[in-house]
């Protein structure tokens, strides 16, 4: 009964990302310096020969996986959202700062001795570090919704970002603190372990639970601010929600490994049409599809440079900048026209 | 009573921009509201969907707004903007059930329902076929139509237009006015805020003349768009002429240098 | 005051260029961590007059509780003119700007490649003791050196025998053959990991591989593991810890690894004492 050219449905598209996003899963749990049969998990480390390769298995690559599977899920999840509120098409928490702003948060907690004081410490700091940067982005290009401030606002941010991170790790005793800055810039979840799970799984759940609660608003949002107050959408609420959402969520990731940039840019982006162009088919798809992304660009590090820790921000960049360009191109012409 | 509008204050930035005015709907008509720029129209408009705060009482079917939470009002007022832009490439279904939001729960799918009230708002406009077509691929007036079945799917007594009129030719603003006075034919009040006479004159029922924060006249067409109240309004001087038993004004030409 | 001494600074530039050979110098100003530690056992009293802040580092620096007389730098030609130096000390690999400007402005710098092994050591401390006009008592540290070296050596076993020490930095950072590491690890009696992977200069080696490769001992840096930083997070694993137990872990001073100086052979004797403390628990 229902118009069949409405349900461009989500549903199945939802079900096939999840899939692959298991066996990715799998996969990554198998891939490394040598193959180890994931199935090891479940059978314990009874037996001495295999006893390393378990402890591998649970302790390194599960970490791993788990890692990409969640952060890539909040990247996606987050651009998303982030797209829907601003309106625009280039939004994502890696090029408008939120990212490198929760990593300049992070590496004030390591180095001014503040993570020694709590483990959670370093997500809140990076927290806090990303909801200054969404807060700040909003004020600059919030209700006006003009792509090109917006995303030069961005620029701006994670230069700043950029530039005090390096200023702090200068200033560390630690003489090998500068060396960390690739770390950060870059990101990576090479020998996380599952303390890092523990440490970013509850934020990234309850920043994803805001950034879900927002997707009826983004679809009245898509026929601008005021109408989508007319339909009795609460815009402060929605505005609360996809900041600290983002903060919350991209926070904890940041601080766990490192900011990685372009996910929530392109998962959306290409998910976007087989959902109907709709901001709230779209959240759960570019959750799955961020998952299913991340997974395979690490499984990609390992692959192209087995055993020199290439890091994952340099895949997700590689492939994240031309796609970028192309779509400013895209989103230039269609202002033009 | 459909809409009862009494305010005794709108401020802005400190700046006073509506002063006390009221006026009450008690039947579908179509309202155009007339006035110069910055004489407050817009405010109106806004105060009554309660996007702005103001000094007053604005009632719906005898229910005060102020007491009503941000959903209900919206299944009272629908609004139509001036732009008629949807930020991304939905079909025109999905942008039509957009007006089905504030009869929707946060989560799930449209109801039945839902899916019913669009296809008739649709169907009313027109456009039934259109459903599958991108929303960014039609014409500005097929867009205006898809526009006013989404307010039309909301299902509201009242629907407030803010200059609908501009960006479009002739023929499709005579269109949307015609399609304005079948929704009032609906049983639906039309608020609709304008700057062309000729059009306001020809299709409204009622006039609501606007001047410095205040309603300067609020009678029919034939009363309202006089010349002494055009000349203090809008400063311009007007010719009438009789176009199947309507009169419709038409400016004709600035009186400023000469009255002022 | 100082005035004086820059105008005398540039006098000495300008006239005093030839006539270094002949003299000791007498104001030695050095730029490297390494070279400030060699220096500062050979040079007389009062001769260095500047190390560099990593110097003070009790992380990194074995002498950062005995520079109270002298300057400390950062590498930076302009603080190192106004010490008005008549030798300046350097790396080969650090702070090149800085060297070069230098020269050019006729102060007379002299560097220091790493030591990559033994007689590397032994040619610096040489070196050392020529620039400084101080042969005999680099002549001294030459010979306990080489004396204390010889027992280490002397006495060969079946090298398959011997078990294989992992020694893991920061960042996952692991030496390969070749190095100055790999040398000491084999005085003090063991095979070294980089070595055996065959692994050239250094490079990083993730977690899974070290427990994959399963060195018999796992050698750590004790003040490094200890910072609170993303670099020595890995040192913290909790595969590592778990794999690696306590009796097949050793951690060790990383300041007697850093440098090739004498102190190296303190470096071999801890390993060695670390070592046979655990065997015969």
């Amino acid at each position: 009964m229902t118009d069949p050219s409405f349900e461009k449905r989500s549903l199945p598209l939802l079900f096939m990302l999840c899939i692959l996003s298991v066996l990715l899963f799998i996969l990554s749990l198998g891939w490394g310096q040598v193959w180890i049969n994931p199935l090891l998990l479940f059978a314990g480390s009874e037996d001495p020969a295999v006893k390393g390769e378990y402890l591998i298995l649970l302790e390194i690559r599960l970490p791993r996986a788990i890692l990409a599977l969640i952060i890539g899920a909040i990247l996606g999840l987050s651009g998303a959202v982030l797209q829907g509120l601003l309106r625009n098409p280039l939004a994502e928490p890696g090029l408008l700062g939120v990212s490198a702003s929760a990593s300049l948060g992070a590496v004030i907690a390591l180095y001014t001795g503040l993570a020694s004081f709590s483990i959670l410490a370093l997500p809140f700091s990076a927290l806090v570090g990303a909801a200054i940067a969404v807060f700040l982005l909003h004020l600059l290009a919030g209700s006006r919704a003009d792509i090109l401030v917006t995303i030069l606002a961005g620029v701006a941010l994670t230069t700043l970002a950029g530039a005090l991170t390096t200023l702090i790790l200068n200033l560390s005793k630690n003489p090998f603190a500068v060396l960390e800055i690739v770390f950060w810039m870059m990101g990576s979840f090479a020998d996380r372990s599952l303390q890092h799970v523990w440490l970013s799984l509850p934020f990234i759940l309850i920043g994803g639970l805001m950034l879900a609660f927002t997707g009826r608003a983004l679809d009245a949002l898509s026929l601008g601010h005021d109408v989508a107050r007319s339909l009795g959408v609460n815009f402060r609420r929605v505005q609360l929600l996809s900041i600290f959402g983002t903060a919350i969520g991209v926070g904890a990731a940041t601080a766990v490994a490192g900011a990685i940039g372009f996910v929530g840019l392109i998962v959306p982006h290409l998910l976007r049409p087989l959902v109907g162009s709709r901001p709230s088919q779209l959240l759960p798809v570019s959750a799955a599809g961020g998952a299913v992304f991340l997974l395979m660009a690490d499984i990609g590090v390992r692959v192209i440079l087995p055993g020199k820790d290439l890091k994952l921000g340099v895949i997700t960049a590689l492939i994240g900048t031309p796609f970028f360009l192309w779509l400013l191109i895209k989103v230039r012409r269609k202002e033009v026209l | 009573m459909i809409l009862s509008c009494s305010l005794s204050s709108v401020t802005f930035q400190g700046k006073q921009i509506l002063k006390p005015l009221s006026f009450e709907v008690s039947e579908p008509q179509l309202v155009g509201l007339l006035g110069p720029n910055g004489a407050g129209k817009t405010s109106l408009l806004r105060s009554l969907m309660s996007l702005i705060p103001y000094e007053g009482t604005i009632r719906i079917r005898e229910e005060d707004l102020k007491t009503q939470k941000a959903k209900s009002i919206a299944r009272a007022i629908a609004y139509l903007p001036q732009d008629r832009k949807v930020h991304w490439a939905i079909n025109c279904y999905a942008v039509v059930m957009l007006g089905r939001i504030p009869h929707q729960p946060r989560f799930g799918n449209p109801s039945q329902q839902d899916h019913e009230a669009v296809k008739t708002a649709m169907r009313q406009m027109g456009v039934a076929d259109f459903g599958h077509r991108p929303f960014e691929s039609l014409s500005g007036g097929e867009k205006a139509r898809i526009l006013i079945a989404r307010t039309l799917a909301q299902e509201t007594d009242i629907i407030i237009a803010d200059e609908p009129a501009a960006g479009l030719d002739p023929a499709h603003q005579i269109e949307m006015m015609a399609l304005f006075k079948d929704l009032v034919t609906m049983g639906k009040t039309v608020l609709v805020s304008l700057h062309d006479l000729p059009l306001a004159s020809s299709s409204c029922d009622r006039i609501l003349l606007m001047k410095e924060g205040e309603i300067a006249a609020d009678a029919p067409p034939c009363e309202a768009l006089t010349d002494q109240l055009m000349k203090k309004v809008f400063g311009i001087s007007i010719r009438t002429i009789n176009e199947e038993g309507r009169q419709v004004v038409i400016p004709v030409g600035s009186c400023k240098n000469s009255s002022l | 005051m100082f005035r004086a001494r820059l105008i005398l600074c540039f006098a000495m530039l300008m006239f005093l260029t030839p006539a270094y050979a002949d003299q000791a110098p007498r104001r030695v100003v050095s730029m490297n961590l390494c070279t400030d530690q060699l220096a500062y056992m050979i040079a007389a009293p009062g001769q260095l007059v500047s190390v560099t802040y990593i110097a003070s580092d009790p992380s990194a620096s074995l002498i950062h509780d005995k520079l109270s007389n002298l300057h400390i730098n950062h590498g930076l030609a302009e603080e190192i003119l106004r010490l008005d130096p008549d030798l300046v000390i350097a790396g080969a690999y650090t702070t090149r700007t800085t060297v070069h400007l230098l020269r050019r402005l006729g102060v007379q710098v002299e560097e220091f490649k790493p030591s990559r092994n033994f007689q590397d050591i032994r040619n610096r401390i040489v070196k050392m003791g020529e620039l400084l006009h101080r042969e005999k008592v680099a002549n001294n540290y030459l010979e306990a050196f080489d004396k204390n070296l010889e027992a280490f050596l002397k006495t060969p076993s079946d090298n398959a025998q011997k078990p294989v020490l992992g020694i893991y930095s920061l960042n996952s950072y692991v030496a390969g053959k070749g190095s100055l590491e790999s040398e000491m690890t084999k005085a003090a009696g063991f095979r070294h990991m980089g070595a055996e992977i065959g692994l050239s200069g250094s490079g990083r080696l993730s977690l899974e591989s070290l427990i994959l490769t399963n060195p018999d001992q796992l050698m750590t840096w004790r003040r490094w593991a200890m910072l609170p930083n993303r670099s020595a997070d890995v040192l913290r694993h909790p595969a590592l810890q778990r794999w690696f137990s306590e009796e097949r872990r050793i951690f060790m001073d990383q300041r007697h690894w850093i440098c090739g100086t004498p102190e190296v052979i303190n470096g071999i004797k801890a390993l060695k004492r670390a070592y046979e403390g655990k065997k015969n628990d």
